[in-house]
């Protein structure tokens, strides 16, 4: 007789547990049990934006392409990522080894046992004594196929593949925000750089042309006078000011970034400034940037396979409704020659016996009430995260929209800062050679000087804001490393 | 780009201006257009920056000594200096013109050797009779600056007579500066500022 239960199906495993006996019946059952795996289906968790930290850094000047390559490698989110494919992997090839092939289990027992002669109705020996012990060999073999189960296996099998490629999705989603971390990171080092070297040479200036004019006034230069000397002096605040303004903080991008490569602090850090692509999308690409992040996506493909990764499971919790048909057969062999072998068809020898045996069978839980309710639950949580699913294309759509608008904004501002920067840096040279053939005045000198500074600062800062724009279009477009193409390319394109 | 590349770059231009590649003295000038002019000029003066190890007195010299044969200054003199001296005594404006000149080449030569570019585009030439506008730009490490030469034919050979460094007139700034301080004060003292800077410039 074949008897066989359920077990518990909450999304772990179900286990199908076989009495097998194919000649007499048993007094002690013995089961046999085979797993069948189900994927553990994980509703999209998506993992927020985090830092990793890398074990390797580089002595040499590194460039964007190689900072974000070396922190990609070398991250453990990453590697930890990579393991979680892996593990969706072999579930998937888990449960699709169990349909396709037969589940064989063989056990084997042997020790010793104490005498038995004579049969069930006279026998001399008792069954508490333990004189006269001999050995015993038992060795079962059980084969299970599963032929029809109504959808149920194929069901789990497409969940397992989507529960896979919704943890590839999310790989490659945390790539692409450490990839953001990193330049972002990246950008804020050579801004900074740059804004100290400008704060140097703008306080450095300023001293030369203070001194310049002491030097004139001593020499009773017709072109200066007291006033201006001290006009000069008194502006010391606003260079010193103006000079100490932080586009980016160094110091701070610098701890971070060296964190996200895994590089000691106290090694130099030198990165090589990147060059800043021309955008050219105007209005009319949008639709086409649009229609791009919603097929690149990686955060939108994560939560498609999450849905149909639940889609499948309450799929799955329909069929748990129907039979599950099975084919199923063992064989037998036991052997304790101190023992006398019982023929009698009504009782079973647990010691002297051979068996061989093969069942068609079927299995069927009528526990409806509790199949309905898991199925009402598969069901709102598909339904639940197919409308999160519309939500996040939303945020998706809304995300790209206003960064394509801050990204167009902050290249017009840089077009901008750089017109005025050359006009700036044209006055001031100028207002120099003016002032050195004799016939210039010092302050619109060092009002021009003042104007070519704060506008270097303008544009260092405008230049990281707009860069900074475009990594994010890109990590919204669904591959931050679009931007190291623009960057290489030196034009912003679509693929 | 900043203002020190954009200044070596003009003063530079400045040097060329004054050397030019074709002295008065030259045999081939006269055959050389505008633009050749000034492309054989800033060779030289490139070739001499190239070959010269450090920028001492003597590398200036040497420059300045070309730039001496091959410049009109008095048509740069006249041009910036014209106006100014209606109504005022014949040896003030003629003192005006010659210091102005003297001041001119100080200026320049004070900074030969620190200015420099490493390469010049050379766009277009526009020939009108015997006046000429070569256009140009720059270029010093990641900077650039447009440069507008205007020359004229004197018969021999072309000279340059004004620049133009950023849509920026040299002659014309001079003028506006000399209009100015001429409005504030008086063409004398204008005249006196000038001699002060030159004297200035010649003490050690």
């Amino acid at each position: 007789m074949i008897r066989i239960t359920g077990g518990l199906r909450e999304g772990l495993t179900v286990v199908l547990k076989i009495n097998l006996s194919m000649d007499h019946m048993s007094r002690t059952p013995r089961t046999v049990s085979f797993v069948f795996l189900l994927v553990y289906l994980v509703i999209f968790t998506f993992s927020p934006t985090e830092a990793a930290v890398a074990e390797r850094g580089e002595e040499q000047q590194l460039s964007l392409a190689e900072a974000v390559s070396l922190a990609l490698k070398f991250s453990p989110l990453m590697t930890i990522g990579r393991f979680e494919v892996k593990q969706a992997q072999h579930k998937a090839d888990e449960a699709l080894g169990k349909i396709i092939t037969p589940q064989v289990t063989a056990t084997s027992y042997s020790g010793l046992v104490s005498e038995a002669r004579g049969d069930v109705s006279n026998s001399p020996d008792e069954s508490e004594e333990y004189d006269d012990l001999g050995p015993f060999f038992k060795l079962d073999v059980t084969v299970v196929q599963p032929l029809y189960t109504f959808g149920k296996y194929s069901a789990a099998r497409d969940a397992g593949l989507n529960y896979q490629s919704m943890q590839e999705s999310k790989l490659r989603a945390a790539s692409n925000n450490l990839s953001f971390e990193v330049i972002k990171a990246y950008l804020g080092v050579t801004a900074g750089t740059q804004g100290l070297a400008t704060g140097h040479q703008l306080t450095d200036k300023y001293q030369f042309l203070v001194d310049k004019i002491q030097t004139l006034l001593e020499s009773d230069d017709p072109t200066v006078s007291d006033s201006e000397l001290l006009e000069a002096q008194s502006m010391l605040f606003d260079i010193e000011q103006q000079a100490t303004k932080t586009v980016v903080n160094l110091e701070q991008s610098t701890v971070y970034l060296c964190g996200l490569l895994n590089r000691p602090l106290d090694k130099e850090l030198r990165v090589k400034t990147p060059n800043t692509p021309d955008f050219n999308m105007m209005e009319p690409a949008l639709q086409k940037v649009l229609d791009y992040a919603r097929s690149n996506s990686w955060a939108l493909k994560s939560i498609e396979s999450g849905v149909l990764a639940l889609q499948q499971k309450a799929e799955l919790e329909t069929n748990m409704k129907y039979p599950d048909i099975f084919l199923a057969a063992g064989a037998g062999y036991g052997y304790a020659p101190n023992r006398d072998k019982q023929v009698n068809p009504f009782i079973s020898d647990d010691y002297n016996y051979q068996k061989i045996g093969a069942v068609l069978g079927m299995k069927w839980d009528f526990n409806f009430s509790s199949h309905n309710a898991r199925e009402q639950h598969a069901a709102v949580e598909y339904l639940k995260a197919a409308e999160q699913q519309k939500l996040a294309t939303l945020r998706l759509d809304g995300e790209v929209r206003n960064t394509f608008s801050e990204t167009k904004r902050y290249w017009h501002l840089l077009t901008a800062v750089e017109k005025s920067l050359n006009a700036a840096r044209t006055w001031t040279m100028l207002e120099s050679d003016n002032f050195d053939m004799g016939i210039g005045e010092v302050k619109r000198l060092i009002t021009a000087y003042r104007k070519y500074f704060q506008l270097k600062a303008d544009e260092i800062e405008t230049r990281y804001n707009y860069l900074l724009a475009l990594t994010t279009l890109a990590k919204s477009l669904g591959n931050t490393e679009l931007c190291l193409q623009w960057e290489q390319n030196g034009l912003v394109q679509l693929p | 780009m900043d203002w020190y590349s954009c200044r070596r770059i003009v003063t530079l231009f400045i040097v060329v201006l004054l050397a030019g590649a074709y002295g008065r003295n030259s045999n081939a000038a006269s055959d050389s257009g505008p633009m050749t002019t000034i492309q054989a000029s800033n060779n030289e003066v490139l070739a001499i920056y190239q070959d010269a190890g450090t920028i001492d007195s003597g590398v200036q010299q040497q420059i300045f000594s070309v730039m001496e044969k091959v410049t009109d200054f008095e048509a740069i003199s006249s041009q910036a200096t014209a106006g100014f001296c209606d109504g005022q005594p014949p040896p003030l404006c003629e003192e005006f013109k010659t210091v102005f000149i003297t001041l001119l080449k100080q200026n320049a030569l004070r900074k030969l050797g620190h200015y420099r570019a490493d390469h010049f585009d050379y766009l277009q030439e526009n020939i009108d009779g015997n006046q000429a506008v070569v256009h140009t730009i720059a270029h010093y490490r990641e900077s650039t600056v447009q440069l507008d030469y205007h020359l004229h034919f004197d018969g021999k050979q072309w000279l340059v007579v004004n620049y133009i460094t950023d849509e920026i007139d040299t002659i014309k700034n001079y003028r506006r500066q000399f209009k100015r301080i001429i409005a504030k004060e008086s063409l004398t003292m204008l005249v006196d500022r000038l001699k002060k800077k030159v004297a200035q410039n010649q003490s050690p």
